[in-house]
Protein backbone atom coordinates (compact mmCIF):
# COMPACT_ATOMS: atom_id res chain seq x y z
CA UNK A 1 0.00 0.00 0.00
CA UNK A 2 0.83 3.52 -0.83
CA UNK A 3 -0.57 6.98 -0.70
CA UNK A 4 -1.03 9.34 -3.31
CA UNK A 5 -3.10 12.50 -3.82
CA UNK A 6 -5.78 13.31 -5.93
CA UNK A 7 -7.09 16.73 -7.30
CA UNK A 8 -10.81 16.91 -6.58
CA UNK A 9 -13.56 19.13 -7.65
CA UNK A 10 -16.51 18.15 -6.59
CA UNK A 11 -18.82 21.98 -7.68
CA UNK A 12 -21.99 20.80 -5.57
CA UNK A 13 -20.11 20.40 -2.22
CA UNK A 14 -17.26 22.92 -2.63
CA UNK A 15 -16.46 25.74 -5.01
CA UNK A 16 -12.56 25.01 -4.07
CA UNK A 17 -10.76 22.33 -5.42
CA UNK A 18 -9.50 20.22 -2.62
CA UNK A 19 -6.26 17.26 -2.15
CA UNK A 20 -7.36 14.37 -1.07
CA UNK A 21 -5.48 11.36 0.04
CA UNK A 22 -6.05 7.86 -0.49
CA UNK A 23 -4.09 4.59 0.04
CA UNK A 24 -3.69 2.11 -3.18
CA UNK A 25 -2.17 -1.43 -3.25
CA UNK A 26 0.98 -1.32 -5.64
CA UNK A 27 2.57 -4.06 -7.73
CA UNK A 28 5.78 -3.11 -10.33
CA UNK A 29 2.82 -2.55 -12.94
CA UNK A 30 0.81 -0.38 -11.23
CA UNK A 31 -0.34 2.43 -13.70
CA UNK A 32 -1.83 5.69 -12.62
CA UNK A 33 -5.44 4.69 -14.12
CA UNK A 34 -4.84 1.53 -12.30
CA UNK A 35 -4.67 3.14 -8.98
CA UNK A 36 -7.34 5.52 -9.86
CA UNK A 37 -9.73 2.83 -10.98
CA UNK A 38 -9.07 1.25 -7.62
CA UNK A 39 -10.05 3.86 -5.56
CA UNK A 40 -13.28 4.87 -7.88
CA UNK A 41 -14.21 0.90 -7.07
CA UNK A 42 -13.29 0.39 -3.80
CA UNK A 43 -12.93 3.45 -1.94
CA UNK A 44 -14.22 6.23 -3.34
CA UNK A 45 -17.19 5.89 -5.84
CA UNK A 46 -17.50 9.52 -6.78
CA UNK A 47 -14.23 10.12 -8.19
CA UNK A 48 -14.45 11.35 -11.88
CA UNK A 49 -11.97 10.81 -14.77
CA UNK A 50 -11.68 9.25 -18.30
CA UNK A 51 -10.34 6.57 -19.73
CA UNK A 52 -11.35 3.24 -22.23
CA UNK A 53 -8.25 2.40 -24.12
CA UNK A 54 -5.77 1.45 -20.89
CA UNK A 55 -3.01 1.09 -23.67
CA UNK A 56 -2.22 4.65 -24.95
CA UNK A 57 -4.41 4.45 -28.26
CA UNK A 58 -7.76 6.42 -27.46
CA UNK A 59 -6.20 9.40 -25.50
CA UNK A 60 -8.47 9.61 -23.13
CA UNK A 61 -6.61 9.37 -19.64
CA UNK A 62 -4.52 12.46 -19.49
CA UNK A 63 -3.66 13.68 -16.06
CA UNK A 64 -1.22 15.86 -14.30
CA UNK A 65 1.23 13.73 -12.73
CA UNK A 66 3.54 15.89 -10.29
CA UNK A 67 2.74 18.99 -12.76
CA UNK A 68 3.74 16.85 -16.20
CA UNK A 69 1.32 15.71 -18.26
CA UNK A 70 1.18 12.12 -18.80
CA UNK A 71 -1.49 9.33 -20.04
CA UNK A 72 -2.77 7.69 -17.06
CA UNK A 73 -2.36 4.36 -18.28
CA UNK A 74 1.18 4.74 -19.62
CA UNK A 75 2.52 5.93 -16.56
CA UNK A 76 3.30 3.70 -13.68
CA UNK A 77 3.47 4.02 -9.88
CA UNK A 78 7.24 2.58 -9.68
CA UNK A 79 7.93 5.84 -11.45
CA UNK A 80 7.37 8.01 -8.45
CA UNK A 81 9.49 6.31 -5.17
CA UNK A 82 8.49 9.51 -3.12
CA UNK A 83 5.04 11.56 -3.39
CA UNK A 84 2.45 11.53 -6.17
CA UNK A 85 0.19 14.04 -7.10
CA UNK A 86 -2.33 13.92 -9.62
CA UNK A 87 -4.28 16.56 -10.92
CA UNK A 88 -6.46 17.11 -14.36
CA UNK A 89 -4.89 18.59 -16.96
CA UNK A 90 -3.41 22.49 -17.10
CA UNK A 91 -4.62 25.02 -19.41
CA UNK A 92 -7.96 23.73 -19.86
CA UNK A 93 -11.47 24.78 -17.65
CA UNK A 94 -11.71 21.83 -15.06
CA UNK A 95 -15.94 20.42 -14.88
CA UNK A 96 -15.08 17.96 -11.89
CA UNK A 97 -12.10 16.16 -10.21
CA UNK A 98 -9.99 14.90 -13.53
CA UNK A 99 -12.90 15.68 -16.13
CA UNK A 100 -11.51 18.78 -18.27
CA UNK A 101 -13.19 20.59 -21.10
CA UNK A 102 -11.87 19.34 -24.16
CA UNK A 103 -13.90 22.50 -26.08
CA UNK A 104 -11.27 24.79 -26.88
CA UNK A 105 -8.55 21.41 -27.96
CA UNK A 106 -11.06 20.23 -30.04
CA UNK A 107 -12.29 23.79 -31.67
CA UNK A 108 -8.49 24.48 -32.70
CA UNK A 109 -8.58 21.07 -34.33
CA UNK A 110 -11.60 21.71 -36.28
CA UNK A 111 -10.33 25.14 -37.52
CA UNK A 112 -7.59 23.46 -39.24
CA UNK A 113 -9.38 20.57 -41.12
CA UNK A 114 -7.59 18.06 -40.29
CA UNK A 115 -8.86 15.23 -43.29
CA UNK A 116 -8.02 14.69 -46.46
CA UNK A 117 -9.65 17.29 -48.59
CA UNK A 118 -10.25 16.60 -52.33
CA UNK A 119 -9.06 18.19 -55.38
CA UNK A 120 -6.53 18.57 -57.87
CA UNK A 121 -4.27 16.03 -55.90
CA UNK A 122 -7.09 13.53 -56.14
CA UNK A 123 -9.28 14.08 -58.53
CA UNK A 124 -11.45 10.74 -58.99
CA UNK A 125 -12.82 9.31 -55.65
CA UNK A 126 -13.57 6.00 -57.42
CA UNK A 127 -9.67 5.14 -58.12
CA UNK A 128 -7.52 3.82 -55.15
CA UNK A 129 -5.33 6.89 -54.11
CA UNK A 130 -1.84 5.79 -54.55
CA UNK A 131 0.84 6.89 -52.51
CA UNK A 132 4.54 5.98 -52.87
CA UNK A 133 6.77 4.83 -49.32
CA UNK A 134 8.20 8.03 -49.86
CA UNK A 135 5.66 10.33 -50.02
CA UNK A 136 3.77 8.56 -47.15
CA UNK A 137 7.41 9.08 -44.62
CA UNK A 138 7.37 12.85 -44.85
CA UNK A 139 4.33 12.69 -42.92
CA UNK A 140 3.97 9.70 -41.06
CA UNK A 141 5.17 10.39 -37.91
CA UNK A 142 2.47 13.55 -37.32
CA UNK A 143 -0.12 10.87 -38.28
CA UNK A 144 0.57 9.46 -34.77
CA UNK A 145 -1.24 11.84 -32.65
CA UNK A 146 -3.78 10.47 -30.77
CA UNK A 147 -5.61 13.73 -29.70
CA UNK A 148 -4.71 13.45 -25.70
CA UNK A 149 -4.15 16.91 -25.57
CA UNK A 150 -1.10 16.80 -23.02
CA UNK A 151 0.73 18.72 -25.16
CA UNK A 152 -1.59 21.77 -24.74
CA UNK A 153 -1.68 21.27 -20.87
CA UNK A 154 2.27 20.92 -21.76
CA UNK A 155 2.19 24.36 -23.90
CA UNK A 156 3.07 27.63 -21.99
CA UNK A 157 2.20 29.77 -24.80
CA UNK A 158 -1.62 27.96 -24.87
CA UNK A 159 -1.64 28.50 -21.36
CA UNK A 160 -1.12 32.20 -21.78
CA UNK A 161 -3.03 32.87 -24.65
CA UNK A 162 -6.22 29.82 -25.15
CA UNK A 163 -6.75 31.12 -28.95
CA UNK A 164 -3.09 30.21 -29.92
CA UNK A 165 -3.91 26.92 -32.12
CA UNK A 166 -1.65 24.72 -30.18
CA UNK A 167 0.49 22.01 -31.03
CA UNK A 168 -1.66 18.77 -32.05
CA UNK A 169 -3.73 21.20 -34.29
CA UNK A 170 -0.56 22.17 -36.23
CA UNK A 171 0.99 19.40 -36.37
CA UNK A 172 -2.05 17.62 -37.52
CA UNK A 173 -2.75 20.59 -40.43
CA UNK A 174 1.27 20.29 -40.94
CA UNK A 175 0.46 16.22 -41.28
CA UNK A 176 -2.14 16.88 -44.38
CA UNK A 177 -0.28 19.89 -46.03
CA UNK A 178 2.68 17.13 -45.96
CA UNK A 179 0.00 14.33 -47.78
CA UNK A 180 0.59 13.83 -51.54
CA UNK A 181 -3.14 13.06 -51.92
CA UNK A 182 -4.39 16.37 -50.08
CA UNK A 183 -5.20 19.38 -51.64
CA UNK A 184 -6.52 21.55 -49.22
CA UNK A 185 -3.36 23.32 -47.74
CA UNK A 186 -4.79 26.73 -48.96
CA UNK A 187 -7.71 26.62 -47.01
CA UNK A 188 -5.50 25.52 -43.63
CA UNK A 189 -3.01 28.08 -44.31
CA UNK A 190 -5.34 31.10 -43.10
CA UNK A 191 -5.80 29.95 -39.58
CA UNK A 192 -2.07 29.03 -39.56
CA UNK A 193 -0.65 32.20 -41.01
CA UNK A 194 -2.83 34.16 -38.12
CA UNK A 195 -0.81 35.83 -35.03
CA UNK A 196 -2.88 32.96 -33.00
CA UNK A 197 -1.34 30.14 -35.67
CA UNK A 198 2.19 29.37 -35.82
CA UNK A 199 3.30 33.14 -34.67
CA UNK A 200 2.74 32.71 -31.36
CA UNK A 201 4.93 29.82 -30.63
CA UNK A 202 8.47 30.53 -28.91
CA UNK A 203 9.71 26.97 -29.31
CA UNK A 204 9.89 26.03 -25.54
CA UNK A 205 9.62 22.44 -27.11
CA UNK A 206 7.79 20.96 -23.81
CA UNK A 207 4.69 19.25 -25.90
CA UNK A 208 7.21 17.21 -27.99
CA UNK A 209 8.76 16.49 -24.85
CA UNK A 210 5.29 15.05 -22.96
CA UNK A 211 4.08 13.51 -26.44
CA UNK A 212 3.53 10.10 -25.68
CA UNK A 213 3.27 9.08 -29.52
CA UNK A 214 6.74 10.80 -30.57
CA UNK A 215 4.75 13.12 -32.94
CA UNK A 216 7.21 16.06 -32.37
CA UNK A 217 4.65 18.60 -32.43
CA UNK A 218 7.17 21.61 -31.91
CA UNK A 219 8.94 20.47 -35.29
CA UNK A 220 5.85 20.87 -36.91
CA UNK A 221 4.77 24.06 -35.62
CA UNK A 222 8.02 25.54 -36.76
CA UNK A 223 8.11 23.98 -39.75
CA UNK A 224 4.79 25.64 -40.33
CA UNK A 225 6.63 28.91 -40.01
CA UNK A 226 9.20 28.20 -42.90
CA UNK A 227 5.16 27.34 -44.63
CA UNK A 228 3.63 30.12 -43.75
CA UNK A 229 6.64 32.41 -44.49
CA UNK A 230 6.14 31.36 -47.90
CA UNK A 231 2.31 31.73 -48.33
CA UNK A 232 2.62 35.21 -46.67
CA UNK A 233 5.53 35.68 -48.94
CA UNK A 234 3.59 34.16 -52.23
CA UNK A 235 0.56 36.57 -51.31
CA UNK A 236 2.27 39.93 -50.93
CA UNK A 237 3.78 39.56 -54.58
CA UNK A 238 1.24 37.16 -56.23
CA UNK A 239 -2.18 38.68 -54.72
CA UNK A 240 -3.52 35.45 -54.90
CA UNK A 241 -5.24 33.26 -51.94
CA UNK A 242 -3.30 33.09 -48.84
CA UNK A 243 -1.47 29.65 -49.06
CA UNK A 244 -1.28 29.55 -52.97
CA UNK A 245 -3.15 26.73 -54.76
CA UNK A 246 -1.68 24.21 -52.26
CA UNK A 247 0.93 20.73 -52.80
CA UNK B 1 -19.54 24.90 -13.21
CA UNK B 2 -16.18 24.83 -13.95
CA UNK B 3 -12.70 26.40 -12.64
CA UNK B 4 -9.72 26.99 -14.42
CA UNK B 5 -6.68 28.16 -12.71
CA UNK B 6 -4.71 31.15 -14.74
CA UNK B 7 -1.08 30.95 -15.11
CA UNK B 8 0.87 33.98 -13.22
CA UNK B 9 3.88 35.45 -14.69
CA UNK B 10 6.12 33.28 -12.99
CA UNK B 11 4.95 30.25 -14.22
CA UNK B 12 8.12 29.26 -15.69
CA UNK B 13 9.77 28.84 -12.06
CA UNK B 14 7.56 25.64 -11.53
CA UNK B 15 9.57 22.78 -13.58
CA UNK B 16 13.34 22.87 -14.25
CA UNK B 17 12.58 22.23 -18.39
CA UNK B 18 10.84 25.49 -18.42
CA UNK B 19 13.73 27.30 -16.57
CA UNK B 20 16.17 25.67 -19.12
CA UNK B 21 13.71 27.31 -21.49
CA UNK B 22 14.08 30.96 -19.43
CA UNK B 23 17.69 30.59 -19.66
CA UNK B 24 18.04 30.22 -22.83
CA UNK B 25 15.91 33.16 -23.58
CA UNK B 26 18.24 34.80 -21.20
CA UNK B 27 21.14 34.37 -23.22
CA UNK B 28 20.62 37.37 -25.10
CA UNK B 29 21.16 39.71 -21.92
CA UNK B 30 25.15 39.12 -21.76
CA UNK B 31 24.81 39.15 -26.09
CA UNK B 32 23.15 42.72 -25.83
CA UNK B 33 25.77 44.42 -23.45
CA UNK B 34 28.71 42.22 -25.87
CA UNK B 35 26.81 44.42 -29.27
CA UNK B 36 26.88 47.73 -27.16
CA UNK B 37 30.19 47.14 -26.04
CA UNK B 38 31.00 46.09 -29.79
CA UNK B 39 29.57 49.06 -31.26
CA UNK B 40 31.49 51.45 -28.93
CA UNK B 41 34.46 49.59 -30.33
CA UNK B 42 33.42 49.87 -33.94
CA UNK B 43 33.30 53.87 -32.76
CA UNK B 44 36.86 54.11 -31.25
CA UNK B 45 38.35 52.86 -34.03
CA UNK B 46 38.31 56.45 -35.69
CA UNK B 47 40.56 58.08 -33.27
CA UNK B 48 43.44 56.68 -31.19
CA UNK B 49 42.69 58.32 -27.90
CA UNK B 50 39.04 56.84 -28.26
CA UNK B 51 40.69 53.79 -29.05
CA UNK B 52 42.26 53.54 -25.73
CA UNK B 53 39.24 54.88 -23.70
CA UNK B 54 37.68 51.65 -25.24
CA UNK B 55 40.76 49.54 -24.64
CA UNK B 56 40.45 50.47 -20.79
CA UNK B 57 36.43 49.64 -20.66
CA UNK B 58 36.72 46.48 -22.29
CA UNK B 59 39.69 45.28 -19.67
CA UNK B 60 37.55 46.72 -16.66
CA UNK B 61 37.55 43.20 -14.66
CA UNK B 62 33.59 43.71 -14.17
CA UNK B 63 33.04 44.00 -17.95
CA UNK B 64 35.84 41.40 -18.60
CA UNK B 65 33.34 39.25 -16.50
CA UNK B 66 30.04 40.20 -18.57
CA UNK B 67 32.05 38.91 -21.36
CA UNK B 68 32.74 36.00 -20.13
CA UNK B 69 29.94 35.12 -19.26
CA UNK B 70 28.58 36.45 -22.72
CA UNK B 71 30.90 33.92 -24.19
CA UNK B 72 29.58 30.78 -21.82
CA UNK B 73 25.73 31.88 -22.65
CA UNK B 74 26.97 31.75 -26.31
CA UNK B 75 27.83 28.42 -26.03
CA UNK B 76 24.51 27.31 -24.24
CA UNK B 77 22.71 29.16 -26.63
CA UNK B 78 24.86 27.26 -29.55
CA UNK B 79 24.33 24.03 -27.99
CA UNK B 80 20.01 24.81 -27.95
CA UNK B 81 20.19 26.36 -31.30
CA UNK B 82 22.11 23.79 -33.55
CA UNK B 83 19.51 21.07 -32.25
CA UNK B 84 16.64 22.52 -33.52
CA UNK B 85 17.50 23.32 -36.97
CA UNK B 86 17.61 19.71 -37.85
CA UNK B 87 13.76 19.78 -36.73
CA UNK B 88 12.76 22.97 -38.37
CA UNK B 89 14.76 22.10 -41.39
CA UNK B 90 14.76 18.28 -41.83
CA UNK B 91 16.89 17.42 -44.63
CA UNK B 92 15.89 14.71 -46.53
CA UNK B 93 16.90 13.18 -49.74
CA UNK B 94 14.40 10.57 -51.26
CA UNK B 95 14.03 7.96 -48.54
CA UNK B 96 16.81 9.07 -46.79
CA UNK B 97 16.54 11.12 -43.60
CA UNK B 98 19.88 13.09 -42.65
CA UNK B 99 20.40 11.67 -39.17
CA UNK B 100 20.16 15.06 -37.24
CA UNK B 101 23.47 14.22 -35.21
CA UNK B 102 25.42 15.16 -38.91
CA UNK B 103 23.87 18.40 -38.84
CA UNK B 104 24.12 19.43 -34.81
CA UNK B 105 28.32 18.43 -35.43
CA UNK B 106 28.50 20.39 -38.43
CA UNK B 107 27.52 23.23 -37.03
CA UNK B 108 30.03 23.11 -34.08
CA UNK B 109 31.97 22.44 -36.66
CA UNK B 110 31.47 26.33 -37.89
CA UNK B 111 31.79 27.42 -34.39
CA UNK B 112 35.53 26.15 -33.74
CA UNK B 113 36.64 27.00 -37.48
CA UNK B 114 35.54 30.69 -36.32
CA UNK B 115 37.66 30.71 -33.68
CA UNK B 116 39.87 29.00 -35.23
CA UNK B 117 39.82 31.68 -38.23
CA UNK B 118 39.98 34.79 -35.42
CA UNK B 119 43.04 32.97 -33.45
CA UNK B 120 44.72 33.05 -36.81
CA UNK B 121 43.97 36.90 -37.45
CA UNK B 122 44.52 38.36 -34.35
CA UNK B 123 46.63 36.06 -32.30
CA UNK B 124 48.82 35.33 -35.71
CA UNK B 125 47.99 38.51 -38.03
CA UNK B 126 46.52 36.96 -40.39
CA UNK B 127 50.08 35.37 -41.21
CA UNK B 128 50.82 31.33 -41.83
CA UNK C 1 -18.85 22.91 -48.36
CA UNK C 2 -17.37 23.77 -51.67
CA UNK C 3 -13.94 24.28 -51.82
CA UNK C 4 -14.18 27.97 -53.44
CA UNK C 5 -12.93 30.84 -51.61
CA UNK C 6 -13.63 34.40 -52.19
CA UNK C 7 -10.80 36.10 -53.87
CA UNK C 8 -8.90 37.78 -50.76
CA UNK C 9 -7.03 40.94 -51.16
CA UNK C 10 -3.03 40.92 -51.29
CA UNK C 11 -2.59 42.10 -48.12
CA UNK C 12 -5.62 40.24 -45.73
CA UNK C 13 -4.24 38.57 -43.31
CA UNK C 14 -0.67 39.61 -43.66
CA UNK C 15 1.76 41.01 -40.32
CA UNK C 16 5.29 41.20 -39.59
CA UNK C 17 5.74 37.96 -37.58
CA UNK C 18 7.21 35.66 -40.69
CA UNK C 19 10.23 39.02 -40.93
CA UNK C 20 10.57 39.30 -37.50
CA UNK C 21 11.12 35.52 -37.09
CA UNK C 22 13.76 35.38 -40.27
CA UNK C 23 15.73 37.98 -39.10
CA UNK C 24 15.50 35.94 -35.55
CA UNK C 25 16.78 32.77 -37.05
CA UNK C 26 19.21 34.00 -38.79
CA UNK C 27 20.38 36.35 -35.88
CA UNK C 28 20.38 32.57 -34.25
CA UNK C 29 22.56 31.26 -36.34
CA UNK C 30 25.19 34.04 -36.32
CA UNK C 31 24.91 34.19 -32.29
CA UNK C 32 25.61 30.58 -32.13
CA UNK C 33 28.40 30.81 -34.99
CA UNK C 34 30.47 34.35 -35.08
CA UNK C 35 29.55 35.17 -31.38
CA UNK C 36 31.75 32.71 -29.37
CA UNK C 37 35.03 33.21 -31.35
CA UNK C 38 34.23 37.63 -31.22
CA UNK C 39 33.46 37.28 -27.24
CA UNK C 40 36.41 35.23 -26.66
CA UNK C 41 38.71 37.50 -28.67
CA UNK C 42 38.06 40.88 -27.68
CA UNK C 43 35.96 40.21 -24.54
CA UNK C 44 38.48 37.74 -22.78
CA UNK C 45 41.87 37.00 -24.54
CA UNK C 46 42.90 40.87 -25.74
CA UNK C 47 41.66 42.41 -22.54
CA UNK C 48 43.51 39.90 -20.63
CA UNK C 49 46.95 40.80 -22.88
CA UNK C 50 47.04 37.50 -23.70
CA UNK C 51 47.08 38.27 -27.58
CA UNK C 52 47.59 42.11 -28.60
CA UNK C 53 45.48 43.82 -31.33
CA UNK C 54 46.68 46.98 -32.71
CA UNK C 55 44.01 49.98 -33.65
CA UNK C 56 46.25 50.05 -37.25
CA UNK C 57 45.25 46.34 -37.55
CA UNK C 58 41.93 46.92 -36.46
CA UNK C 59 41.29 49.67 -38.93
CA UNK C 60 42.74 47.44 -41.45
CA UNK C 61 40.23 44.80 -41.47
CA UNK C 62 37.46 47.23 -40.25
CA UNK C 63 37.26 49.35 -43.08
CA UNK C 64 37.95 46.69 -45.79
CA UNK C 65 34.13 44.98 -46.92
CA UNK C 66 34.66 42.41 -44.17
CA UNK C 67 34.03 45.36 -41.37
CA UNK C 68 30.40 45.40 -43.06
CA UNK C 69 30.37 41.50 -42.72
CA UNK C 70 31.07 41.75 -39.29
CA UNK C 71 28.53 44.30 -38.85
CA UNK C 72 25.95 42.36 -40.40
CA UNK C 73 26.80 38.87 -38.71
CA UNK C 74 28.11 39.86 -35.66
CA UNK C 75 25.73 43.52 -34.65
CA UNK C 76 22.85 43.87 -37.13
CA UNK C 77 21.51 39.75 -37.18
CA UNK C 78 22.05 39.41 -33.13
CA UNK C 79 20.42 42.42 -32.10
CA UNK C 80 16.98 41.39 -33.86
CA UNK C 81 17.50 37.71 -32.64
CA UNK C 82 17.98 39.61 -28.92
CA UNK C 83 14.80 42.18 -29.25
CA UNK C 84 12.72 38.98 -30.79
CA UNK C 85 13.67 37.41 -27.17
CA UNK C 86 12.95 40.31 -25.15
CA UNK C 87 9.66 40.83 -26.74
CA UNK C 88 8.88 36.91 -25.85
CA UNK C 89 9.82 37.45 -22.53
CA UNK C 90 7.55 39.95 -21.88
CA UNK C 91 4.86 37.95 -23.18
CA UNK C 92 5.85 35.08 -20.82
CA UNK C 93 5.99 37.46 -18.26
CA UNK C 94 2.45 38.75 -18.66
CA UNK C 95 3.83 42.32 -18.58
CA UNK C 96 2.56 42.91 -22.63
CA UNK C 97 4.23 41.37 -25.96
CA UNK C 98 1.85 42.82 -28.50
CA UNK C 99 2.51 45.18 -31.03
CA UNK C 100 4.01 47.83 -28.60
CA UNK C 101 6.83 45.60 -27.26
CA UNK C 102 7.39 44.68 -31.02
CA UNK C 103 7.86 47.74 -32.14
CA UNK C 104 9.96 49.42 -29.27
CA UNK C 105 12.45 45.92 -29.13
CA UNK C 106 12.85 45.85 -32.87
CA UNK C 107 13.04 49.27 -33.08
CA UNK C 108 15.63 48.93 -30.58
CA UNK C 109 17.67 46.60 -32.95
CA UNK C 110 17.31 48.99 -35.82
CA UNK C 111 18.25 51.86 -33.99
CA UNK C 112 21.74 49.63 -33.21
CA UNK C 113 21.93 48.16 -36.57
CA UNK C 114 21.70 51.76 -38.42
CA UNK C 115 24.05 53.14 -35.90
CA UNK C 116 27.01 50.27 -36.20
CA UNK C 117 26.74 50.78 -40.34
CA UNK C 118 27.39 54.53 -39.89
CA UNK C 119 30.12 53.45 -37.78
CA UNK C 120 31.44 51.42 -40.45
CA UNK C 121 30.51 54.37 -43.28
CA UNK C 122 32.52 56.65 -41.01
CA UNK C 123 36.21 55.17 -41.04
CA UNK C 124 38.11 56.04 -43.81
CA UNK C 125 39.14 52.95 -45.98
S1 LIG D 1 0.71 15.70 -30.51
FE1 LIG D 1 1.19 14.10 -28.96
S2 LIG D 1 0.70 15.12 -26.99
FE2 LIG D 1 -0.30 16.33 -28.59
S3 LIG D 1 -2.39 15.50 -28.72
FE3 LIG D 1 -1.16 14.41 -30.26
S4 LIG D 1 -0.43 12.54 -29.22
FE4 LIG D 1 -1.17 13.95 -27.61
S1 LIG E 1 -6.95 4.94 -21.47
FE1 LIG E 1 -6.76 5.22 -23.64
S2 LIG E 1 -4.90 6.35 -23.76
FE2 LIG E 1 -5.00 5.88 -21.65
Amino acid sequence: MRSIQVLRYLPEESPQPFLQSFQVPVTDSTSVLDALNYIKESLDPTLSFRWSCRMAICGSCGVMVNGIPKLGCKDFLRNYPNDLIIEPLAHLPVERDLVVNMDSFLRHLEAVKPYLIEGKNAADSSQPNRQTPAQMARYQQFANCINCGLCYAACPQFGLNPEFTGPAAIALAHRYNLDSRDSGKAQRMAPLNSKNGVWSCTFVGFCSEVCPKGVDPAAAVNQGKVESAKSMLIQLFSGRAIGGAGQ
Amino acid sequence: MSYKPQLTGSWWLKHRFFKAYMLREATVIPLAFLLCSLLAGAFSLQDPERFQHWQAFMSNPLVILVHTLALTTSLYHAATFFVLFPRVMPIRVGNYQLPARYLVLAQWGAVWLVVALFIWLFAFGGQS
Amino acid sequence: MSNHMPKPSRRQGLHFEPLWWLLFSAGGVCFAVFVPAVALIFGVLWPLGIIDISLAQLQGYYSSLWGLVFTGAVIFLPAFHAAHRIRHAFHDFKLGGGSTTAFICCGTAAVVSFVAIWAWFMLPG
